[in-house]
C-alpha cells in the first residue's frame, strides 16, 4: 500500500477538514482577545485564568469575611491571599462566538483537610476568549464552600497537614510544581510532572507538615532530577517517580525498576493511612514492536523504608488468563488492607459482558474480591455500574460510588457483613447529576460529589457541581458557589 | 514567523504559542500519522479518530509545554500525549473528551466514505497471519462478517446482503469483532 496516498486521502477526507476547522476556531480564540503574546509563550496553557483568578480572589475574601462572621469551626483559620496582581480586574462576562457547548465548573476530586477542612478541586471551563476557565480549588470550613485562587494551571492533588499549611500539586509554565501556603504566602518548588488529565488523579499525601508524598512522572525539569538531562531521548522514558518533603526540602525517593527497554510510566493515584503505609497507583506502558504495546497497572507500597511493587488482582484472581482486573480508586483501612474499586474485564471468549464492577481488598499479599456480579449483594442491576470512587471509615464502613445507563447515580456501603444500596435523591441538586466522588471522614460524616449540568439555552449547557452531605440520619444537599462565569 | 513549508515541527510547534494558527499547519503534517497510529491499535475507525482529535487538542492546549530537544522531539512530544490517550483508551473503553471540551470542539461522526479511508490506514494485510490464528475464538456472525470485510474486502453493502442484516449491523459486527481480535491478539 502507498502511505503517502493514503496520508492524501486522508487529508481530504471530510473528518480532516472537520478537525482543522475546529483547530483553527480554537487558533482563532487563542489569537485574540484576552492573549497578550507575550504572557501567553511564557504561560502556556491555561493561565489565561487571571480574570478567574481575579474573581476567585473576590469569593476567597468574601468566604473568609463570611466564616469568620458565622463563627467557623477555628479562630485560627488559614489566610490565603491571591497570587494574582492587584491590577487584574473582574470582568463582566459577555458571549462570544467561540462559545463552547458547555462551560462553568466541575470538580474530580475530594479530599479531607485539617481540622474539619474538605478539599475540592478539578477545572472551571470557559466560555470564550474572554473568559478561558482555569483550575478550580475549593475548601469546606464546616459553614460553606469557598474557592480560592491556584497558583498554576491545573491542580493534581492537594494535601493539608495542618491549619494554615497547605500543598498543592499544580502543572505551571512546562512542568509540575509542588505549591506550599506556609500561612503568609505561595512558594512553588520545582517538582516531576503529574499526570491525571483522564483518570483519578490524587497525587499528594501528608502526615504532618514535616512527612508529606507526592507522585507523578519524572520530570524532564534538570533542577529536580538532574540525571534526566544525560539521558538519551528522556521525553519518551518516563519513570516512576516520588518526591518526600522532610518539612525542608523535597527529595527524590528511589522507585522500583519497572524493567527495561523504551517506554513510559506514571502514577497518578497516592492513598496511606499511616506513615508506614502508602499505596501508589499508576500506569505502563512499554513500547514493543509488536501489534499492540504492552503494558498496565502498576501498583507500589511504601513500608517506612522503601517502596516495592505489589501484586496486581489480576494474577491472582484471574480465573481464565484472558480476564484482567482494573483498579480504579484505592482506600486503605485501619487495619492496612487496600480496598479497591474496579473493573474485571473478560476475555474474548465470554459471551456476555464486556466487564463488570468489582470491590477488591488486600491483605498481607493476598486479594480478594468483596463484591462482583457473582456475589448476591449488593443488589439492583450490578453489571450494568461503572464504579467511580471508594472511601472507608473502618473495615465496617465502606462506601463505593458509581454510575449506571442513564447517569443514574450509585452508592454502595459495606457495614462489615454485606452491602447495601444507598437511594440518593439527587432532586434538589442543579441539572442531571450523577455521583462522582464519595469521601467518608467518619460513619456519619460522608460527603458524595456530583457534576450536573443545566441548559442554560438551546444548545448551551452551564456545568456545576453539588454535594450532599450525610450527617448520620439524612442526606443534605450543599452547594459550592459557582464561578462568575457566563454568557 | 511565515510559514513556507520548510520549517521543521519543533519551530511550528514553539511558533505556535505566540501565533495559535502555526498550529494548524502542523496539524495537515501530523494527523495521517496520528490517525494510522490509533487505527492500527484500535481497529475502529471511530475510535481512532476520535483519539486523533482529543489528542490533537490536547496537544494545542498544551503546546506551551513543549520544549524543543531537537530534531524528532515535537513527534515524540506528541506521541507521548497519543500513548496516554490510548491508554486510558484501554482502560475505560472511553475517549477522554476533556481537551476538546476546552477547546470548544466537538465530536465529528465519520461518514461511510471516512470510514473506508481510515480503514485503509489499518494494514490488514500484515496484521492478517496473526488474525487468522485468533479469528477462531470469534462469534460466529462476527466472524463471518469480519471474513466478508476485512478477508474478502467487500463493501460494507456486500456484507450486509449476505448476511442478511441491515449495514449499520454489518459495521457493528466487524467492528465488535476487531475489537474482540484485538483483545485476542493482546492476550
Amino acid at each position: 500500500m502507498d502511505a503517502a496516498h493514503d496520508d492524501q486521502l486522508i487529508l481530504e477526507s471530510d473528518f480532516a477538514a472537520e478537525l482543522a476547522r475546529q483547530l483553527e476556531a480554537a487558533a482563532d480564540a487563542a489569537a485574540s482577545g484576552a492573549l497578550s503574546t507575550r504572557t501567553h509563550r511564557a504561560r502556556g496553557r491555561w493561565l489565561l485564568v487571571t480574570a478567574t483568578l481575579a474573581a476567585a480572589c473576590v469569593a476567597v475574601v468574601v468566604g473568609i469575611a463570611l466564616s469568620t462572621s458565622h463563627g467557623g469551626p477555628s479562630g485560627n483559620q488559614a489566610v490565603f491571599a491571591p497570587s494574582s496582581s492587584a491590577d487584574q480586574q473582574k470582568r463582566a462576562p459577555v458571549a462570544g462566538k467561540a462559545a463552547p457547548l458547555t462551560y462553568g465548573d466541575e470538580l474530580s476530586e475530594v479530599t479531607r483537610g485539617a481540622d474539619g477542612h474538605v478539599w475540592a478541586w478539578g477545572v472551571t471551563h470557559g466560555t470564550d476568549k474572554d473568559h478561558p476557565g482555569g483550575p478550580l480549588l475549593e475548601v469546606w470550613d464546616g459553614q460553606r464552600w469557598s474557592s480560592l485562587a491556584v497558583p498554576g494551571n491545573e491542580v493534581y492533588g492537594v494535601a493539608e497537614p495542618a491549619l494554615g499549611d497547605l500543598w498543592i500539586a499544580v502543572t505551571k509554565r512546562q512542568g509540575g510544581r509542588l505549591a506550599h501556603w506556609d500561612g503568609t504566602g505561595w512558594r512553588l518548588y520545582p517538582a516531576m510532572g503529574f499526570t491525571g488529565t483522564s483518570e483519578v488523579s490524587d497525587v499528594l499525601l501528608a502526615f504532618s507538615p514535616d512527612d508529606v508524598w507526592a507522585v507523578g512522572e519524572a520530570s524532564l525539569d534538570p533542577r529536580v532530577f538532574p540525571s534526566s538531562a544525560n539521558l538519551k531521548k528522556p521525553w519518551l522514558q518516563n519513570y516512576l517517580t516520588a518526591l518526600h518533603w522532610d518539612g525542608t526540602h523535597w527529595r527524590s525517593v528511589a522507585m522500583p525498576s519497572l524493567g527495561r527497554g523504551r517506554g513510559e510510566a506514571y502514577l497518578h493515584l497516592l492513598r496511606g493511612s499511616s506513615p508506614d503505609s502508602i499505596w501508589a497507583l499508576g500506569s505502563y506502558t512499554q513500547y514493543r514492536r509488536k501489534l499492540v504495546d504492552e503494558g498496565g497497572e502498576v501498583l507500589l507500597h511504601w513500608d517506612g523504608r522503601r517502596w516495592s511493587r505489589q501484586p496486581l488482582p489480576t494474577g491472582q484472581l484471574a480465573t481464565n488468563r484472558r480476564d484482567t482486573f482494573a483498579v480504579d480508586d484505592m482506600a486503605v483501612a485501619p487495619d492496612g488492607a487496600l480496598w479497591c474499586a474496579g473493573r474485571r474485564w473478560f476475555g474474548p471468549d465470554n459471551k456476555g459482558d464486556l466487564f463488570v464492577p468489582v470491590v477488591l481488598r488486600l491483605q498481607d499479599g493476598r486479594w480478594q474480591i468483596m463484591a462482583s456480579s457473582q456475589s448476591a449483594s449488593p443488589p439492583g442491576d450490578w453489571r450494568a455500574v461503572m464504579l467511580s470512587s471508594i472511601s472507608l471509615t473502618s473495615e465496617d464502613d465502606v462506601w463505593v460510588s458509581g454510575w449506571a445507563d442513564g447517569g443514574r447515580s450509585v452508592l454502595w456501603h459495606w457495614d462489615g457483613s454485606s452491602w447495601g444500596t444507598t437511594e440518593l435523591d439527587t432532586s434538589h441538586l442543579p441539572g442531571r447529576s450523577a455521583v462522582s466522588r464519595v469521601l467518608a471522614l467518619a460513619p456519619g460524616d460522608v460527603w458524595a460529589l456530583f457534576n450536573g449540568s443545566t441548559t442554560v439555552k438551546d444548545g448551551l449547557e452551564r456545568l456545576q457541581p453539588s454535594f450532599l452531605h450525610f450527617d448520620g440520619s439524612a442526606w443534605r444537599p450543599i452547594m459550592p458557589p459557582l464561578s462568575p462565569i457566563g454568557p | 514567523m511565515v510559514e513556507t513549508g520548510q520549517e521543521r515541527d519543533e519551530d511550528l510547534l514553539v511558533a505556535s504559542c505566540e501565533r495559535p494558527h502555526s498550529f494548524v499547519a502542523l496539524y495537515y503534517r501530523t494527523m495521517p500519522g496520528l490517525l494510522r497510529y490509533f487505527a492500527r491499535r484500535t481497529l475502529d475507525a471511530q475510535v481512532g479518530s476520535d483519539l486523533t482529535a482529543e489528542t490533537l487538542a490536547e496537544a494545542f492546549a498544551s503546546r506551551g509545554r513543549f520544549r524543543d530537544r531537537g530534531d524528532g522531539s515535537a513527534t515524540a512530544w506528541l506521541y507521548t500525549i497519543a500513548r496516554r490517550q490510548f491508554s486510558s483508551y484501554l482502560r475505560k473503553l472511553r475517549v477522554e473528551d476533556a481537551a476538546r471540551r476546552r477547546l470548544g470542539m466537538q465530536q465529528v461522526a465519520l461518514g461511510p466514505e471516512d470510514v473506508e479511508r481510515v480503514e485503509a490506514l489499518i494494514d490488514f494485510e500484515q496484521i492478517g497471519r496473526a488474525v487468522s490464528a485468533a479469528f477462531d475464538e470469534l462469534r460466529a456472525d462476527q466472524r463471518e462478517a469480519l471474513r466478508l470485510r476485512v478477508i474478502e474486502g467487500r463493501s460494507y453493502e456486500e456484507v450486509a446482503a449476505a448476511l442478511g442484516c441491515s449495514e449499520d449491523v454489518a459495521r457493528s459486527r466487524v467492528s465488535r469483532g476487531l475489537r474482540r481480535l484485538a483483545a485476542v491478539l493482546d492476550g
